[in-house]
């Protein structure tokens, strides 16, 4: 499946795929990857773009905004 | 001091000048906890966060405020546990895109996750990976089974391996099955594809929404149905062993969790004790859909279970006549094995391991991986698995004969059960019995009418209300002496086998008596209701008396 960036919903739980960095380096990557560990079930998609659970307080918070 | 969150499994501890980081890791079912000072490390395993070695390690190292650590410690492990609902289950859920900042939503596709329970009391779960798009095998920590003695229970369970690859080899499987029944058990060929198709339908009625009975009919006692029915039980899905002597309530409990095979043989009313055969009975009755739930009272508690399960009959004494006439059920008609076949428990469970692992690995792979066609198909009761398996068979493995044949024969089975339907219905006859009276009461109306100086000779259902002959009453009390009238049967008495003086001079006597199929339909209720169903309503007169309008 090809994540693109915004909110995913799985059932009743609520995920948020974000890109970190417009122009994405080998280093910055790296950074994505440190930064997706550090979410509640974080992933790193490639790309510098990861993909971690939110809150349904924050889900309907992002969506509306 | 002062907690900061370094990752998510990660603290960072400073406590007087002293740093302390600690990890927390978990491997099955056991936490891994690194504890280090800079200078040394612990290094700890645990089932539960909040015990006293962990305490004790924390104060070592001199940890001063140990209650905020130690709710830190939990709070990061916690992890939901989830009573699960059955020994396999599946989650299906639908993966919905939205935009950041508003949009419209849209399907992405779904998630589907099957958990399974296996005979090690550990769960896995085979699912798609999103990513890669590839399914996948996982171990799942936070379900708990609500059973445990599963090797007591059944005599093989879940295997823990599912192979994406096992589904290009279902009908090598079906050929295999068809082998082992042929070594046991002499049948028909068409028998041999109904009995193997059921047996591999087992491992998939899990997700069918209707298990169908395997009806094994035979001519009489000692033709080796007992041995069809244990060697079909032995190659089935968890099959459950013999019961004896159990509580309901638990019987359904293990039904509910494993929707086991339970074979059940010769149900003898005289010899089996009376709750438990109506026991029995509901459970036959009730097993062949998934919707059905039995209600118990278990410690005070009322408690739904589900019957569901695949069961199999030996059916010689015709107590499930009626369930092989519907869609409720495949039949298998055995016949006499000349010199008699031996069932051989050990030999066939041994010699079968690893056909069971695919057969297990077949039932969860099936299903999860081709869901939507399952779903389309599954839902038709009688035939549905058996589509199901004849398509997923052809197109997988490029030969499909056994399950072709199995559908053939049980269409033909479904079809001719239809057909004949009239014959098990005594309702039916009676409807149709009054239909006639009815029409029979407007011919003599129109015969009246059409000779008014004979009228009286040809009157003999209705009173007619006019003088014309336009309509007539067919008062209830006699509709029901006409039906009775014409369900008469003659029956014959040998009086020669009486033991009475008076009947010595002949042989044989005659009396009527009302056919007792439909004796239960004749009376005034019944029959008022069989009216309202036909749309006609009784009318009552002056005097209360019942009757219904008849007009030609």
């Amino acid at each position: 499946m090809k994540f693109n960036e915004g909110i995913y919903f799985v059932g009743k739980r609520c995920y948020r795929v974000a890109r970190l960095f417009d122009e994405c380096s080998e280093r910055r990557e790296k950074v994505a990857q440190k930064a997706a560990s550090l979410y509640r079930n974080g992933r790193y998609l490639g790309g510098c773009m990861i993909m971690y659970e939110v809150s349904p307080e924050l889900c309907a918070k992002l969506k509306s905004k | 001091m002062r907690i900061s969150k370094i990752s998510r499994n990660k603290i960072e501890i400073e406590d007087g000048g002293k740093k302390v980081t600690i990890e927390v890791s978990r491997l099955t079912k056991h936490y891994i906890l690194t504890i280090t000072d800079g200078e040394n490390t612990v290094d700890l395993t645990v089932k539960n966060i909040e015990s006293a070695k962990v305490i004790n390690a924390l104060r070592k190292v001199g940890v001063s405020s140990i209650h905020r650590v130690m709710s830190y410690l939990s709070a990061m492990t916690a992890v939901k546990t989830i009573e699960a609902p059955r020994a396999i289950f599946m989650n299906v859920d639908e993966v919905v895109y939205v935009p950041e900042g508003g949009g419209d939503a849209k399907k992405m596709g779904e998630v589907v996750e099957t958990y399974f329970h296996t005979a090690d009391n550990e769960w896995r779960v085979f699912a798609k990976n999103i990513d890669t798009g590839q399914y996948e095998l996982r171990e799942a920590f936070n379900i708990t089974a609500s059973m445990k003695n599963i090797s007591k229970l059944f005599l093989h369970y879940n295997t823990a391996n599912v192979d994406v690859e096992v589904v290009r080899e279902l009908y090598n499987v079906a050929v295999e099955v068809k082998e082992v029944l042929k070594q046991y058990i002499v049948l028909d060929e068409k028998y041999y594809d109904v009995a193997t198709a059921w047996i591999i339908a087992t491992y998939t009625r899990w997700a069918a929404p209707y298990s169908e009975l395997l009806i094994i009919r035979k001519l009489g006692f000692g033709s080796g149905g007992s041995t069809l029915l244990k060697t079909v039980r032995l190659l089935s899905a968890r099959p459950l062993k013999l019961v004896v002597n159990t509580s309901p309530a638990a019987f359904y409990r293990v039904v509910d969790f494993a929707m086991p095979t339970i074979a059940l043989d010769e149900i003898r009313e005289d010899e089996v004790d009376r709750s438990r055969l109506a026991e029995l009975k509901l459970l036959a009755e009730s097993a062949f859909d998934a919707e059905n739930v039995v209600l118990r009272v278990d410690q005070g508690e009322v408690e739904a279970f589900s019957p569901y399960a695949n069961v199999a009959v030996v059916d010689t004494t015709d107590k499930f006549t009626t369930y092989s006439a519907e869609r409720r059920a495949w039949t298998v008609v055995i016949k006499q094995a000349h010199p008699p076949r031996f069932y051989d428990a050990e030999e066939i469970l041994k010699s079968t391991e690893s056909l069971r692992e695919k057969l297990y690995a077949l039932g969860i792979a099936l299903p999860t991986m081709y869901l939507i066609q399952w779903r389309t198909l599954a839902k038709e009761q009688g035939l549905g698995v058996l589509k199901f398996l004849e398509k997923a068979s052809r197109h997988l493995c490029g030969g499909s004969e056994i399950f072709e044949n199995a559908l053939r024969t049980v269409a033909a089975q479904l079809d001719y059960a239809k057909q004949t339907a009239l014959l098990t219905d005594p309702k039916r006859l009676v409807a149709e019995a009054l239909q006639k009276i009815l029409e029979d009461a407007k011919r003599e109306l129109e015969m009246a009418a059409s000779s008014p100086a004979n009228a009286a000779e040809y009157i003999r259902i209705a009173a007619p209300e006019d003088p014309e002959y336009r309509c007539g009453v067919i008062y209830l009390q006699k509709l029901v002496r006409e039906l009775r009238r014409r369900f008469m049967e003659v029956v014959q008495v040998d009086t020669t086998k009486l033991d009475s003086v008076y009947y010595t001079s002949e042989q044989v006597r005659y009396w009527f008596r009302v056919n007792e199929d439909v004796e239960m339909y004749l009376k005034p209720a019944k029959i008022k209701t069989l009216l309202a169903e036909m749309g006609i309503m009784l009318e009552a007169d002056s005097n209360r008396n019942y009757y219904v309008r008849v007009c030609r």
